[in-house]
């Protein structure tokens, strides 16, 4: 209960985690590989928005390991009695830094493997990737 | 995932933040480890356990509550973000300005519910002693 408010900072990172219901990953990792397979015909083009998701999958474990760091950082300074406000204060800072800059880098290589995608076919890919995630979820 | 193991009894009220982050991070793909209505109900538990004076006792749950309060505003915030970035990532066209002014909004909120949250942590503390505070984190 005491570190209750930690869960809205670390829900934060939801719209990157994969897997989840309605959340941002779900649209970018879990199920966008498979219809990148079926929907790009050519081949150079879907291997090269393949290896774009790739880098988008590693943001997003990145992004994730840097919350999951700053969860255990936050967890010691709560249970330091000694910790001093400011300590709290740099670390949001810190994190909230290194969220941008991780946010930056994951919207560019989106945007990276989309310039080997094309538009009615990423609306296919997302259509695809929703169908499937609902037909999982069911 | 093993947190409750790693973590033990030795900071409930961390299980119960993290029962509700990895339910809005990861969706379905985890089990809730804590029900957080069972989590907040133990840490009025835990409170009387260790803290003899009915004031102080008293005070200490009702911080509780206000970091429950909390946690639920920003949650609300982080479910209306991620439809907004969802929306974003189906959109073939949208750019990062785009992205950026849907981040910067929920940011504000984020970092005034963080400095709250900290406030709240400190306030706890002023009613206690390190020893006490000890016990409740243990």
């Amino acid at each position: 209960m005491l570190i209750a408010l930690l869960a809205a900072y670390f829900s934060f990172m939801a719209f990157f985690g994969a897997g989840g219901d309605g959340h941002f990953g779900q649209l970018t990792t879990q199920y966008v590989g498979d219809q990148i397979e079926a929907t790009i015909q050519d081949k150079d083009r879907r291997k090269a928005a393949l290896k774009g998701l790739d880098l988008v999958n590693e943001d997003i474990a990145d992004f994730n390991k840097q919350v999951s760091d700053d969860l255990n950082t936050l967890e010691k300074l709560i249970r330091d009695y000694d910790s001093k406000p400011t300590d709290f204060d740099g670390l949001f800072s810190d994190s909230l830094a290194e969220n941008l800059k991780l946010e930056e880098k994951l919207w560019k290589d989106r945007q990276a493997m989309l310039k080997h995608t094309e538009a009615h076919e990423w609306q296919a890919i997302m259509q695809g990737a929703k169908a499937e995630q609902k037909t999982k979820a069911e | 995932m093993k947190i409750i193991p790693r973590y033990g009894k030795a900071l409930l009220s961390l299980s119960m933040v993290l029962t509700l982050w990895l339910v809005v991070s990861c969706g379905s793909s985890h089990t809730p480890l804590v029900p957080y209505d069972e989590a907040a109900s133990q840490w009025d538990a835990i409170v009387d356990e260790h803290i003899s004076d009915a004031q102080r006792a008293d005070r200490l749950k009702r911080l509780g509550l206000q970091l429950d309060r909390l946690q639920a505003s920003l949650k609300t915030d982080v479910a209306a973000l991620n439809e907004e970035l969802i929306a974003l990532n189906v959109d073939y066209a949208s750019t990062k300005d785009d992205m950026q002014q849907a981040l910067s909004a929920f940011t504000h909120k984020r970092n005034a519910a963080l400095m709250e949250y900290r406030d709240i942590i400190f306030s706890m503390r002023q009613e206690v002693s390190a020893e006490e505070w000890q016990a409740l984190m243990e």
